[in-house]
């Protein structure tokens, strides 16, 4: 018996509406744990070279951990996956909420979704009940509007994700939404079901999941969050969540500002997490069994509307706030909103829309193109090209797939300013001085997100400048330049690190935020499943997955390789513009070195290739 | 006078400074502001986000008192 897993995969062939129950292989729980280990090998073992990420071929894998739906902090992760619309490689998304616990109470570890539906429609799983209804009322609606007619219409009890109408569309960088607020944000896996046509997914789960020994694992979970309770952070954290790095991005250089023309914006005390208690917040908000809750509901008024929004996080902050300009938490919190009811991911949308800005600006595009005037800091014109985009309308079409098409079709130099790797806009950390921040960007095996490794810290660790000092004097081109020696260890083992939480199915900012120990995970990992694993083992298997999608990339993206690691050209030749880091930017010789040091630590070739014999290792095939 | 303080390092200082205890009880041969005292760990001052005491966000320049539990929080790391 499998202890702590359901047990069960469940698979939907939308096309002939048939379903498939099979048991979890063991194979699967021992290679690849679970969550972001289950979508990778499932993906990788499913999908064909040449498959088109929006064609009925794709697959979407919908993924929990061992450690999920448990009594333990955080235990509410979910993770989606597909070959990806927006990079042409491998996709995946964590989101935290409450339906990988209901997924797995109503049997499964696991959801496959494979074919088109006919028509729009939605998936309900009701414990052993599964059937395909028509979602055609729900055709066009928001996200958070379409999760609230189906919780009407099946029951408060169903846990639900949904898309909006850019899912619907295809954007590739649609997200799934889930709770409220909740999204699966990244890599477009939200296109991918428009492309099936499923609007949503409710479940609805009441079994249980067996446990290696449940008194003792209900008797550790409680001391767990015991020890959650007690931890000096704990207090810190939870009132302000990932805003309260708002200042500190700027303090040190990394605030992506108006198209990442510069990391410094002066305005961010406006938009920090001071601002959302003081302007916005009603009420904290958390995952399934989270003892520290760093959604942040609140209310929103603009002069273009108002909203209840469950957000905005640094990275809404730094893209929506930063990027565009928007100099009000007000218009912050409210251009999230619009993002959620479309269905965008906020990272990709925010940059995206900054990108057309700075187009418009340098004559790149014109208001024949666009329809209008648009200018950094309009919350109109913010709100105006969301709505284009979702709606694939006029240039919202061509803005609909993501700054590395939109670059190619309007030329004129702009790809210098499309800022994404491999496809993927860039999250919320400018790091022209930050080298070990930078090369996480680059080797991200999804593109340009922070989720991989976060590194910055470690680069800001080792600068010795005084950065507010610098801010007061105005002496910005001072501050060192961080080294990149070191670096390229340091990002390895995060990119074991961060995504073996997503692996087992659980939250990891207990841990990152406010220190909780992760020898407490290996002694409840083996209270639920019966197997003895120390977190240097399972990171191990951590690192099996990276191997993986790498080769995910190889086999699917044709001439893949080392020119598909590198920033945009801004971050190679062009000085951050203002700021702490004024002057700076890390030329691509440094980047190269970081490289080559990177894949020979890897067992990659040159051109980044995973080599046979780091593959064998892993029991991988080339 | 000798002044006694305990620290706690919170958050990601713990990956960043591997060779700090969690919590470390220290002997000061003289007043010190958390500013010093964070310099003093070999901490860099940009990693501390808040530093409390008694649960308030305390100014760094604030001098310590004697007995006194000073926790250090490092910025979020990422999310
Ligand atoms: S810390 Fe935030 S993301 Fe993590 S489980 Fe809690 S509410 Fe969810």
């Amino acid at each position: 018996m499998l202890y702590g897993y359901a047990g069960k995969i469940l698979k939907v062939n939308l096309s002939t509406q048939e379903k498939d129950i099979g048991d979890t292989p063991s194979e699967l729980v021992e290679n690849y744990l679970g969550g972001r280990g289950f979508v990778a090998r499932l993906l990788y073992d499913l999908l064909e070279p040449g498959t088109d990420p929006l064609g009925p071929d794709n697959v979407v894998v919908v993924a929990t951990g061992p450690l999920s739906g448990h009594l333990l902090p955080g235990s509410g992760k979910t993770h989606f996956g597909a070959l990806s619309p927006a990079t042409c490689g491998y996709g995946d998304s964590n989101m935290g909420g409450h339906f990988g616990p209901a997924l797995k109470y109503a049997g499964f570890d696991c959801l496959i979704l494979e074919g088109a539906a006919d028509q729009l429609s939605t998936l309900v799983i009701d414990d052993d009940e599964i059937k395909i209804i028509s979602a055609g009322s729900l055709q066009g609606k928001g996200a958070i509007d379409a999760e609230k007619e189906l919780k009407e219409q099946l029951g408060e009890d169903f846990q639900v994700i949904t898309i909006g109408p850019a899912g619907e569309n295809r954007v590739a960088y649609a997200c799934i939404s889930h709770d409220f607020g909740r999204q699966a944000g990244r890599t477009g896996v939200a296109a991918v079901l428009g492309s099936k046509n499923i609007k949503a997914v409710a479940v609805r789960g009441t079994k249980a999941i067996p446990l290696y020994d449940p008194q003792a694992a209900l008797k550790k979970g409680e001391e767990m969050y015991r020890v959650c309770f007690g931890k000096p952070g704990f207090k810190t954290w939870t009132p302000y969540g990932t805003a309260s790095i708002t200042g500190w991005a700027n303090e040190v250089g990394a605030f992506p500002t108006r198209n990442f023309q510069t990391s410094y914006a002066d305005f961010h005390h406006k938009i920090n997490g001071q601002a959302i208690i003081d302007r916005l917040l009603v009420t904290d908000k958390g995952c399934f069994g989270c003892p520290t809750p760093c959604g942040k509901y609140g209310h929103a008024k603009t002069r273009v509307g108002s909203a209840f929004v469950e957000g905005p996080e640094y990275e809404s902050i730094a893209t929506l706030g930063g990027s565009c300009c928007l100099e009000e938490i007000e218009e912050v919190a409210y251009a999230n909103y619009v993002c959620d009811q479309l269905g965008l991911d906020t990272i990709s949308a925010g940059v995206v829309v900054s990108f057309a800005m700075e187009c418009f600006e340098k004559g790149v595009i014109s208001v024949a193109d666009i329809g209008r005037e648009i200018s950094f800091g309009s919350l109109e014109d913010v709100v105006y090209l969301l709505e284009k985009i979702a709606a694939r309308e006029g240039i919202g079409a061509i803005l609909a797939g993501g700054v590395k098409p939109a670059a190619a079709a309007f030329g004129g130099g702009s790809e210098r300013y499309a800022i994404h790797v491999k496809g993927l806009e860039w999250s919320g950390y400018e790091c022209r001085n930050a080298p070990g921040m930078m090369l996480s960007y680059m080797t991200a095996d999804v593109g340009a997100h922070h989720n991989r490794s976060w590194a910055l810290g470690y680069d800001v660790s080792q600068s010795d400048a005084d950065v507010s000092e610098l801010i007061e004097a105005g002496a910005g081109g001072a501050l060192e330049v961080s080294s990149p020696e070191g670096k390229v260890d340091h990002v390895i083992s995060m990119q074991h690190s961060r995504p073996l939480y997503d692996a087992l199915g659980i939250c990891r900012l207990q841990t990152m935020e406010i220190g909780f120990e992760t020898f407490h995970y290996e002694e409840v990992f083996e209270l639920i499943t019966g197997r003895r694993l120390t977190w240097q083992e399972m990171l191990a298997i951590s690192e099996r997955i990276w191997q993986l999608t790498r080769q995910f990339n190889v086999k699917h993206i044709a001439g893949f390789g080392r020119s598909w690691d590198y920033p945009p050209l801004r971050f190679m030749e062009e000085p951050v513009t203002t700021g702490p880091n004024k002057g700076r930017f890390l030329k691509k010789e440094i980047l190269d070195q970081m490289l080559d040091e990177y894949y020979e630590k890897r067992g990659w070739d040159e051109n980044g290739i995973p080599g046979a014999e780091v593959l064998a290792r892993f029991g991988l095939k080339p | 006078m000798k002044f006694v303080v305990t620290i706690n390092i919170s958050g990601h200082l713990k990956d960043l400074y591997p060779h700090l205890e969690a919590q470390q009880t220290v002997e000061l041969e003289q007043p010190v502001t958390v500013s010093g005292l964070i310099a003093a760990r070999g901490i860099s001052s940009k990693m501390v986000l808040f530093a409390t005491i008694d649960d308030r966000i305390v100014d760094k320049q604030l001098l310590v008192e004697q007995s006194c539990t000073i926790n250090l929080i490092s910025p979020p790391a990422g999310g």
